[in-house]
């Protein structure tokens, strides 16, 4: 590998959310040839080739793989060079045992996982978003190399549950953080739903939110669109978001809104008019209106 | 949403068709029909070898129609020329006139109507930048022409989303600059003498009053106390410059080592400084030690006090006399520093003319000043911990603009945020939506473990993609791709640059439209509710231009324009489902305020179904 290429050091958040099993298509049997949807098992191998794949292209690429659940997000897999940065570099080093290691841990963690039949709150996306970019910013500020050496950072979530609006401030934040820290989020959803933020995370960072339709070939996707580094994306076509849903949920009840009042002061959302800002305290002055001062005059009519 | 596309059909329809003979510029008359509708004037020859058919708008009458006396003849002033038309009969052409008056008159109503609005345009402080705003951007001029002129859009509501343009300032930067005050001390006030006549000239403009009264706040008191009612402005004047005089002829002879002559009726005692006015500079020079930066004031509390030995030969004798003397001098000088770097408030901008004026103006800013100190003294202690802090790091302008400053996140009341935020994230409506874990159907964790086991076990399947699923992919991701961008470039090169400015235009007036139907909610008020009836109106018409220019375009020429207007179509869908929405719940509301009981039945407002 040429020394100029650009390197990615790549968070790789994966889903593994108990509803999510739920919302991919059951096992195939060995023997059946052509799997109609993505089910469970071919979405982990599949993302597993991925990695792999991806760390074969380019000697100086990192990988960090987290797991996202009900309440945590747990380190699957770091790139050996991430754990001890100021360690000599060996070249030559076959990182074969990346998708090996992560499928041990991945086993390990569906086995310890509780089974219960409740529902149980979505996965914590905002969480591990954040810990991703403490992540990034630990691998990046511990490096040895010089800055321009250092690969490029990026987010990688591959999401199948719908957006939980109660995590709407932590995630903007997170995305925030990355935009100021220029860590590109990319998506790719899993399942059938749309997220509302992960395609602002997409938007705002400069990053590619993919819906894939062929799911069953998720492989492919993730290579065509994902593999390139973040440089080399201005050279290619990947594809646009036709839109980008821009709705935020308010602050006081956590709903999805299209339309809302912000605080002058704080901005913060709200899906109701009220007389005080919850967050910052403001007291909003409401000037009576020329139509309600009629109203206020006249009789009724 | 009901649309109705013959609109401006049913204007153009015939309302009176009439046997009647043109007269031609050559004065022939051909017989043929005339048929008259509110947009057009139509005639058509009988035989269409004799003559031209005629077509004319009725907005292109230019002035009162003439009947002819005693011949059914009727002239219709327009434009070019003037039409003649011979009907059968007197009743025929009574009828097309009577028809014809109310069009005329309509017509130029308006004509008048945009005469007069037309000095009217951008009023307001920023009318200039306005203007010129709108012949530079072609695009925003476009649309001013086309929704503010047309009466859309009022004025206000066209510039209020373009603040920023207006704010941003003319691009050559006309901005006013602070004026300051001349350094120069001691040529104010200096006389001028012929040496033939004994009369020295002091030559005295409002700036050196300004500078005067500035820097001796005692010799404005006195003018204040003096003038006009002692004295007159010249003979103070007079009398400030000859006490001016004599103290520097006193000064003169004290340096060549004369002994101070120094009498009392050569004092104007009008000029003499109290007692209180040293104290009260004092106080001032203090409080200003308290104002400046701690950390570039280097011994600024020796202020004017010069000890001996500063370059000054002390002679034993007359030592007090001699201090007295440089010791003023120095005060005048930093006296005068300190009126410069203040510079000339805001209140002295204006151009006082009299020394009453410019008097009267000190003594306000001076008040104002001393206010501004009582009240600013309590914000010492933040002033204190500003400069410290910039202390701390450099100085302000030897470090690079600031990056992005990080406000302190504060939240007034964090329980009963937090407790609000935690009460209603309870109930998730996420999870209402999402089958249940293990449902049927789907997958469940077990399997999924089962097949990862089997995968750590036996190697993951190959491959592990069907190879034909992955060329679909890659076909799928190709051919989305060149689609999306063909359309805009197949537009650019094939359709016609009108039809491709005309379509740009109509896009911008849909958008600016949209923005401002947008901005109508949440449509609280009655204004508002009017302003998005009449703003989704504005938007049907245009709609229904849309669907004209698709539907009269032809051939590729078509798909290309309804594939670029699709998305404004769609915006403006989505407008109209808002309206239609909010409309139901306007009518609910107004049914729901209708009912109270003491509102007479009879007086109810009728609600449509």
């Amino acid at each position: 590998m040429a020394e100029e290429d650009d390197s990615s050091l790549l968070v790789l958040l994966v889903e593994t959310h108990a509803r999510l099993w739920s919302m991919l298509s059951p096992e195939q049997s060995a023997g059946s040839s052509q799997p109609p949807a993505l089910s469970g098992t071919g979405y982990l191998t599949q993302v597993l080739a991925f990695v792999n794949t991806f760390l074969m292209l380019n000697e100086a690429n990192r990988v960090a793989i987290f797991a996202t659940d009900t309440a945590d997000s747990h380190l699957l897999y770091q790139s050996p060079s991430l754990q001890n940065p100021t360690g000599r570099k060996r070249p030559g080093l076959v990182p074969a045992s990346a998708a090996a290691e992560t499928l041990g841990h991945l086993v390990t963690l569906l086995e310890q996982e509780p089974s219960s039949t409740e529902p149980q709150p979505g996965p914590v996306l905002s969480a591990a978003l954040s810990r991703a970019l403490c992540f990034i910013h630990k691998a990046q500020h511990g490096a040895a190399a010089p800055s321009k050496d250092r690969p490029r950072p990026r987010i990688l979530c591959l999401h199948g549950s719908p957006d939980e609006p109660s995590q709407y401030i932590a995630i903007m934040n997170a995305i925030f953080a990355a935009q100021k820290h220029e860590v590109v989020i990319d998506a790719c959803m899993v399942a059938d739903v749309d997220s509302a933020f992960l395609q602002q995370a997409a938007h705002l960072t400069h990053g590619v939110y993919l819906h894939p339709t062929k799911r069953a070939a998720l492989l492919q996707h993730l290579l065509s669109v994902f593999m390139c580094d973040t440089f080399s994306r201005s050279f290619l076509r990947l594809p646009k978001a036709t839109g980008v849903d821009f709705r935020a949920s308010c602050f006081c009840h956590k709903r999805l809104i299209d339309l809302g009042f912000v605080c002058s002061v704080c901005l913060s959302i709200f899906c109701q008019a009220s007389s005080e800002c919850t967050t910052c305290g403001t007291s909003f002055v409401m000037a009576r209106s020329p139509a309600s001062k009629r109203k206020a005059v006249s009789p009724p009519s | 949403m009901a649309l109705d596309p013959g609109a401006d059909e049913e204007r153009d329809t015939p309302l009176l068709v009439k046997r009647c003979m043109c007269m031609l510029p050559d004065k022939r008359k051909v017989p043929g029909v005339l048929t008259l509708s509110r947009l057009h004037i139509q005639w058509l020859p009988n035989n269409p070898a004799t003559a031209q058919p005629l077509k004319l708008a009725t907005s292109s009458i230019a002035g009162a129609l003439q009947r002819a006396k005693g011949k059914p003849m009727v002239r219709i002033p327009t434009v070019p020329d003037a039409a003649i038309f011979e009907l059968e009969c007197e009743a025929d052409r009574d009828a097309v006139v009577e028809l014809l008056q109310p069009v005329v008159a309509q017509v130029q109503a308006k004509g008048k109507q945009v005469a007069g609005a037309a000095p009217r345009l951008h009023q307001g402080p920023d009318a200039a930048r306005k203007q010129a705003l709108l012949t530079e951007h072609k695009d925003l001029g476009a649309v001013y022409q086309q929704l503010v002129l047309s009466g859309l859009l009022t004025e206000a509501e066209f510039w209020a989303s373009r603040m920023h343009l207006l704010r941003a300032g003319p691009p050559g930067g006309t901005r006013q600059q602070r004026s300051g005050i001349s350094s120069a001390m001691l040529a104010a006030g200096q006389p001028t003498a012929d040496g033939r006549v004994d009369r020295v000239t002091f030559q005295l403009t409002p700036d050196i009053m300004r500078q005067i009264f500035m820097e001796k706040p005692h010799v404005q008191r006195a003018y204040q106390d003096n003038v006009p009612h002692k004295l007159t402005e010249k003979e103070f004047f007079q009398r400030y410059f000859k006490h001016q005089l004599v103290k520097q002829m006193e000064q003169r002879r004290q340096a060549a080592g004369g002994a101070p002559a120094h009498s009392a009726e050569d004092e104007d005692e009008l000029f003499s400084q109290r007692q209180g006015d040293a104290e009260q500079l004092q106080r001032e020079a203090s409080a200003r030690i308290k104002r400046v930066d701690p950390t570039v004031n280097v011994a600024a509390d020796t202020y004017d006090a010069l000890g001996e030995g500063f370059g000054l030969p002390g002679k034993e004798s007359g030592a007090s006399t001699q201090q007295a003397a440089p010791n003023s001098l120095f005060q005048d000088l930093n006296r005068h520093g300190a009126v410069v770097l203040d510079g000339a408030g805001d209140v002295l901008l204006a151009n006082q003319a009299t020394a009453t004026e410019v008097a009267e103006a000190i003594e306000r800013a001076r008040q104002a000043r001393q206010a501004s100190a009582r009240n600013g003294s309590g914000g010492a202690s933040s002033s204190q911990q500003a400069w410290q802090r910039r202390a701390g790091s450099a100085l302000e302008d030897l470090r690079s603009a600031a990056t992005g400053d990080w406000a302190e996140l504060n939240i007034k009341d964090p329980r009963r945020y937090f407790d609000t935020a935690s009460a209603s994230a309870g109930g998730t409506p996420a999870a209402a939506q999402t089958p249940a874990a293990g449902g049927p159907g789907g997958g469940d964790r077990q399997s999924v473990l089962a097949g990862l086991r089997q995968a750590e076990a036996q190697g993951r399947p190959d491959p592990i993609i069907p190879p034909r699923a992955a060329a679909e992919v890659l076909q799928e991701l190709s051919q989305a791709e060149a689609r999306q961008d063909e359309l805009a470039a197949a537009a650019e090169t094939s359709l016609l640059a009108p039809m491709q400015a005309s379509l740009r235009q109509t896009a911008m007036t849909c958008n600016e439209l949209l923005r401002h139907f947008w901005s109508c909610f949440p449509a609280n008020t009655a204004a508002r509710q009017d302003k998005a009836t009449r703003l989704q109106k504005a938007l049907t018409d245009q709609y229904r231009t849309t669907e004209t220019m698709v539907g009269q375009a032809i051939g590729t020429d078509r798909t290309m324009i309804s594939g670029l207007m699709r998305p404004v179509q769609q915006a403006l869908d989505a407008a109209f489902d808002k309206y239609d929405g909010e409309q139901a719940q306007w009518r609910a509301s107004k049914r729901h305020a209708a009912m109270p009981a003491t509102q007479p039945i009879s007086q109810r407002p009728t609600l449509p179904a």
